[in-house]
């Protein structure tokens, strides 16, 4: 064997050795996004209804953007839509349907007419009680929604503000951080109350 | 005879100060302060929202129960109570919605109005209140319970009035709000009323609503009413 064919060889082996390590590299580059993309999934005016074990709806949670990263979903201009009465189906509940968008329906010490419009709205009369925050994370593996940024939670009995909150959903209880300014009120949530929600007789949905 | 002569000093001074006070003490009361939260006795367009402050807030939808915790503030203009805890009762008011006159019997409605609406009909629905309400049914301060009602702008001689105590309860279906403190904490956690220079302890301070936010101190162990009456009246208790 020559020097010139050995210098071929060693070139050839060398370039062999390159490819495979650069190859390689891009395999794992390559992996890594499939993996990443896999994991990361993004949802644009979204409706997300969660049940209870009983399969009833306790909340649907709305925006503008949801991004799920494994047990983490980080939701932008978030609203919380906590249910009251027996709903097993979203069907059953007329949603605001992306006809609404953050930010709050009403400002805080907002009266009457005001007031009405928001609770005796088809889109709301089911509803408990809303929160809206800029902001939120919400945890799929403990049920609790979070928020650093300003809250505002809105009922027919009472309305709070605040900075940062932590929603545990399943027992639907609110922690508000923060800055709360609370106005409470007995005459609007005794004529903002509406008929106590039923599930739909008229328009069945299936038990999702 | 001296002793005799004392006390009957001490008996008169006691009149003179629980007549001092008694023109005051009718007229005010934070019964006001909760103007927002009762309905009884009073129209509607009397009944306002009630503002407060916290540092943090625990709202549990579920047991009907909301929490103001730290620096707990509740203003309205004319009557201030702070206090470090405020806890928010409320309670399905069902009695009224089962309420039905021979004319408008109450009718249940069975259809879940958003799905009726879905099917054509009008969006908003201004006649269905005959559901179960939430009333509040109590509002119990916790901690350096301090109310303040301020003194009429209009009347120069007119002076604020404090009361203090460790706890206060509103209670609504009694209209009354009682303030009082754990007799174990000692002689400086007394329920007290304070006005100028003059102070009122007592067991409890009642304030009650259907009599015009009267105030009634149960129990008065000791006056102070200013410095006139301390030198000649039993000095004992203890200031705040």
């Amino acid at each position: 064997m020559g020097l010139r064919t050995r210098k071929i060889y060693a070139l050839s082996l060398l370039a062999l050795i390159l490819t495979e390590v650069f190859c390689s590299g891009t395999l794992l580059i390559l992996q890594a996004q499939d993996i990443s993309a896999g994991s990361y999934t993004v949802l644009k005016r979204y409706i997300y209804p969660r049940f209870s074990n009983d399969g009833e709806i306790q909340y649907l949670v709305y925006g503008a953007t949801a991004v799920n990263k494994g047990s983490l979903i980080y939701l932008t201009s978030p609203m919380i839509d906590i249910v009251d009465g027996s709903y097993t189906s979203i069907r059953q509940i007329d949603t605001i349907d992306g006809k609404e968008a953050y930010p709050v329906p009403y400002k805080l010490g907002s009266e009457g007419k005001v007031l009405e419009r928001f609770w005796k709205n088809s889109h709301h009369r089911h509803s408990q009680a809303w929160i809206f925050a800029e902001k939120a994370t919400f945890d799929k593996s403990t049920n609790i929604l979070t928020s650093d940024e300003a809250a505002h939670f809105r009922s027919r009995q009472l309305d709070a503000d605040g900075i940062g909150f932590d929603a545990f959903n399943d027992r639907k209880f609110i922690h508000i951080r923060s800055n709360v300014r609370v106005v409470l009120r007995l005459k609007e949530s005794k004529s903002l109350a509406v008929e106590e929600p039923a599930p739909s007789t008229t328009n069945k949905g299936v038990k999702q | 005879m001296m002793s005799h002569f004392r006390s009957i000093l001490t008996v008169s001074g006691v009149i003179a100060a629980a007549a001092a006070f008694q023109p005051v003490l009718h007229a005010q009361g934070f019964g006001g302060m909760f103007s927002g939260f009762q309905m009884n006795g009073v129209t509607e367009d009397e009944v306002s929202a009630t503002e407060i402050t916290a540092s943090a807030a625990d709202i549990d939808l579920e047991n009907n129960i909301i929490i103001l915790i730290g620096d707990v503030v509740v203003d309205d203009g004319a009557n201030k109570i702070t206090c470090n805890k405020m806890t928010i009762y409320l309670e399905e008011d069902s009695a009224d919605s089962l309420v039905g006159t021979a004319d408008q019997p109450v009718e249940k409605k069975v259809e879940n109005p958003s799905v009726v609406k879905a099917n054509g009909q009008d969006e908003e629905d201004e006649e269905d209140d005959d559901s179960p309400k939430k009333n509040i049914s109590k509002i119990i301060c916790e901690g350096d319970v301090v109310y303040k009602k301020l003194a009429n702008p209009d009347n120069p001689k007119a002076q604020d009035q404090l009361a203090m105590s460790d706890q206060a309860e509103y209670d609504a279906i009694k209209e009354e709000i009682v303030m009082t403190s754990d007799p174990a904490a000692g002689e400086d956690h007394r329920p007290v009323m304070m006005q100028g220079s003059n102070k009122m302890y007592g067991d409890e301070i009642r304030i009650i609503i259907r009599e015009g936010n009267r105030m009634r101190v149960i129990n008065p162990k000791v006056y102070y009413v200013g410095e006139s009456f301390l030198s000649g009246g039993s000095k004992t208790g203890s200031k705040r």
